[in-house]
């Protein structure tokens, strides 16, 4: 049964409140029984104690990978969020550092003589990224390990990303904008948009404007979707299907200053991108594990200590090389207890 | 004393005591155990366990506040039930289990998403800290202390948050469900 009356505000805060003090068990006794005094005393105070605690009840009992996902987004491990801000400035230098190397080594490539309809691939080395000013005004922003070919056309502006991940911010224009990635096509609508690529699994974030995405697989328009910002769809693999989330465009973009941000991609999937900036390549030692789906956030210049606490969340081992890390599978017996 | 032969002698003894308790204050009694177990089916049983612990009790037994009694006990027994549950959670997880496979995850992850998103709005609408303690505390069932410990505040603080964000959780619920 529900109360037609309105809620009072001032009692639904004080029933948080107190639902918050009975959670600490060193709650002192006489504190105990002023709530039960409290609760007892109107009705309406045990209904919005009850609502809280529903509240606070079904947020507990989500599902592992929603948790997950609540967690990797509101409360992600690392330092005290106090120090977040500096260390993002700090990051955003280094990056800016590093894109500058990129721009001198990728200086070889776009110097070749190009007329505006000769293709040109781009390309980042691992652990750079790479801002690329196409002539039309166009900008195409690489994650690390990643290549892309530029092809426009006298109809359309294409753009082959052939691995990795790259951030686009399209000028408008009258020519099309188009990005092929593996099985995708995704058709720009004047916008922002983001697109990992590993192997045929590939993500389209959009952060501004609209995309129109379409399986390559499909005849004419079928199967083809439209997203606005604030969407992405993923493609996956292994049924073929195209999927549409609600995302935080910062969190689909979170690569650019040095997070690599997953919400329930297949450990495969994950070890495969987080390698386009490790400097010693992660391999599976047991394909099975490729399965276990991850959802967090990998920050890429601390790869190594990501690595070290996967036995903390998987039933796996870490197995460091000069040349390489390595996931096993973790026995039962060697397994220890949860962290918390 | 057996809880039978309680039932069936309801006067002036312990019995008629626990019964008087259960009436006046049962509702606060499977509240608090709620709140601490966060799981109102949980409530439910450890309540029945605090009633046959005080039919047990030998009727010599002085009980100057029945209500600090009945709260003491419930308190212990809690405490009981959340090791049980940590032991449980302890056991390792097998890898070959169905639940930690990529089984149908995008539909998953999408109806989750969508069945979460009014909670998620509504922790997007708060301060940084006010959030995040409540998630990792709510959410990830961390206690205040480590919440504490991690985000370099007190524990009182970590509690301030968390209490401030399921108000406004619930407030947003409330504007959600009656449209002015």
């Amino acid at each position: 049964m529900t109360t037609t009356l309105p809620f009072d505000r001032q009692i639904e805060h004080t029933a948080a409140d107190w639902w918050v003090r009975l959670r600490d068990p060193a709650l002192p006794e006489h504190a105990l029984l002023e709530w039960s005094d409290w609760l007892e005393a109107d009705v309406r105070h045990a209904e919005a104690f009850e609502r809280a605690s529903a509240l606070a009840e079904a947020a507990a009992s989500m599902d592992a990978a929603s948790r997950r996902a609540f967690v990797a987004r509101f409360a992600p491990a690392g330092p005290a969020r106090s120090a977040r801000p500096r260390r993002t400035w700090f990051a955003w230098s280094a990056a800016a550092a590093v894109t500058l190397m990129a721009l001198g080594a990728g200086l070889f490539l776009t110097l070749r003589p190009s007329t505006t309809e000769a293709p040109r691939q781009y390309a980042s080395q691992r652990a750079a990224h790479r801002d690329i000013e196409l002539p039309d005004g166009s900008s195409i922003e690489l994650g690390g390990a990643t290549s892309v070919v530029a092809r426009y056309g006298r109809d359309e502006r294409a753009v082959d990303l052939e691995a990795g991940e790259a951030f686009f911010r399209v000028a408008h224009a009258e020519r099309p904008f188009v990005v092929n990635a593996g099985p995708l096509r995704i058709r720009d609508l004047g916008t922002a948009f983001n697109v990992r690529r590993t192997g045929d699994r590939v993500i389209v974030a959009v952060t501004e404007g609209r995309v129109r995405v379409s399986p390559l697989a499909a005849q004419g328009d079928a199967g083809t979707i439209e997203l606005g910002a604030g969407r992405e769809v993923s493609f996956d693999p292994e049924t073929q299907a195209m999927h549409i989330l609600d995302i935080d465009p910062a969190t689909a973009t979170a690569w650019r200053g040095h997070r690599l941000e997953f919400v329930n991609e297949p450990l495969s999937s994950v070890i495969d991108n987080v390698n386009r900036y490790s400097a010693r390549p992660i391999r599976l030692a047991d394909p099975g594990l490729g399965k276990l789906t991850f959802t967090g956030t990998v920050e890429v210049d601390t790869i190594d200590s990501w690595v070290s606490a996967l036995p903390r969340v998987f039933p796996l081992r870490v197995h460091a090389y000069p040349d390489r890390l390595e996931l096993a599978r973790q026995t039962t017996m060697a397994r220890g207890a949860r962290p918390h | 004393m057996d809880p039978t032969e309680a039932g069936a002698s309801p006067d002036g003894t312990r019995a008629a005591q626990v019964v008087a308790l259960f009436r006046e204050h049962n509702a606060a009694l499977v509240a608090f155990l709620r709140a601490r177990l966060n799981s109102h089916a949980d409530a439910q049983e450890v309540a029945q366990e605090v009633y046959l612990k005080l039919l047990s009790l030998k009727e010599s037994t002085v009980i100057d506040s029945p209500r600090a009694f009945l709260f003491r006990a419930a308190s212990n027994l809690a405490v009981d039930r959340l090791r049980m549950r940590n032991v449980r959670a302890a056991a390792p997880p097998d890898p070959d289990d169905d639940a930690w496979h990529a089984t149908s995850m995008p539909e998953q992850h999408a109806s989750a998403l969508e069945q979460w998103r009014d909670l998620h709005l509504a922790l997007d609408e708060l301060p940084p800290k006010t959030s995040r303690a409540f998630v990792m505390h709510v959410i990830d069932g961390r206690d205040f202390s480590a919440i504490a410990a991690e985000m370099n505040l007190s524990e009182r603080m970590v509690r301030y948050h968390v209490g401030n964000a399921l108000a406004h959780c619930r407030d947003r619920r409330d504007r959600a469900e009656s449209p002015e």
